[in-house]
């Protein structure tokens, strides 16, 4: 990789990183929109160093989408039931997956590959996205469709009883 | 010293993120708060699908090389397209864990949010 996409990497992945974490430790909800943008914003970076240019196009319109359903102005809070205790063992829980998936990467032997796809890739994901996987494709739309109505009933049901 | 970027450095980015997801997702005691977690997970894992597509992916199945290390020619995106592909879920699921967690809220503890 030449110099510009290295520091491109290196730059979104310390945006990503210092995004998850401030995610993670934020109080305020529209400032943990915001860290959540702010990592989509170097994970679309990390993609984009990685010619990957159409990825990192849709990584950044989904974070931004969840970002603004984070964000939104009827924001309630409905708090879990479950105990300290269980939050700090899960709080751990993270600290050893990050360890084990370093672990996993260091240690791990990989094929090496000259990559000869162009910058963005669009033509070649398409035909991959609708023709060679088009069942996962139609799965995924499915989702999306079902999250979508999803959405519609719970805010219709909240308007019709204000 | 130069530095380049290779597999491990995409893969150590991806646990950081995989794992600042998950500790989100466990540590919040807001729903809503945790489910900020899950696009942090995925996209953690879309950017191991790429890089592994970038620097490791075989060019196709049916290739036999002789030695089970080194291919010279990638092949077809294919962890590009599964990471546009987990993009989109993880859009779909926050919008369904909104709603959800918004409905919940109603009936439980309307308009408060917690600190942690």
């Amino acid at each position: 990789m030449d110099s510009l996409h290295t520091i491109g990497f290196y730059a979104g992945s310390a945006v990503a990183l210092v995004g998850g974490l401030l995610v993670a430790v934020l109080p305020d909800r529209g400032l943990r929109a915001l860290a959540l943008f702010g990592a989509g914003v170097g994970i679309a970076g990390i993609d984009a160093s990685l010619s990957a240019g159409f990825t990192a196009a849709v990584v950044l319109l989904s974070f931004a989408g969840c970002a603004a359903l984070i964000a939104r102005h009827d924001y309630r809070s409905f708090d879990f039931t479950t105990g300290v205790l269980w939050r700090q063992v899960g709080g751990i829980g993270a600290a050893l997956l990050l360890l084990a998936l370093a672990y996993a990467a260091y240690r791990g032997n990989f094929a090496h590959v000259t990559f000869n796809g162009g910058a963005l890739g669009t033509a070649a994901i398409g035909r991959l996205l609708f023709a060679h996987d088009a069942a996962a494709t139609d799965a995924v739309g499915v989702l999306v469709l079902i999250a979508l109505a999803a959405l519609t009933v719970a805010w219709r049901v909240r308007e019709r009883e204000r | 010293m130069k530095i380049d970027v290779t597999l491990v450095a995409v893969l150590f980015v991806a646990a950081g993120l995989v794992a600042a997801g998950a500790f989100a997702a466990a540590w919040r005691r807001d729903a809503m708060a945790a489910l900020a977690g899950v696009p942090l997970m995925l996209g953690g894992a879309g950017v191991a699908l790429v890089g592994v597509t970038r620097f490791a992916a075989r060019a196709n199945a049916a290739v036999q090389t002789p030695s089970p290390v080194v291919v010279n020619v990638s092949g077809p995106p294919l962890g590009q397209e599964a990471a546009v592909l987990v993009a989109l879920a993880a859009l779909a699921l926050v919008a369904i864990g909104v709603g959800l967690a918004s409905r919940g809220a109603r009936i439980a503890t309307p308009r408060q949010e917690t600190p942690r």
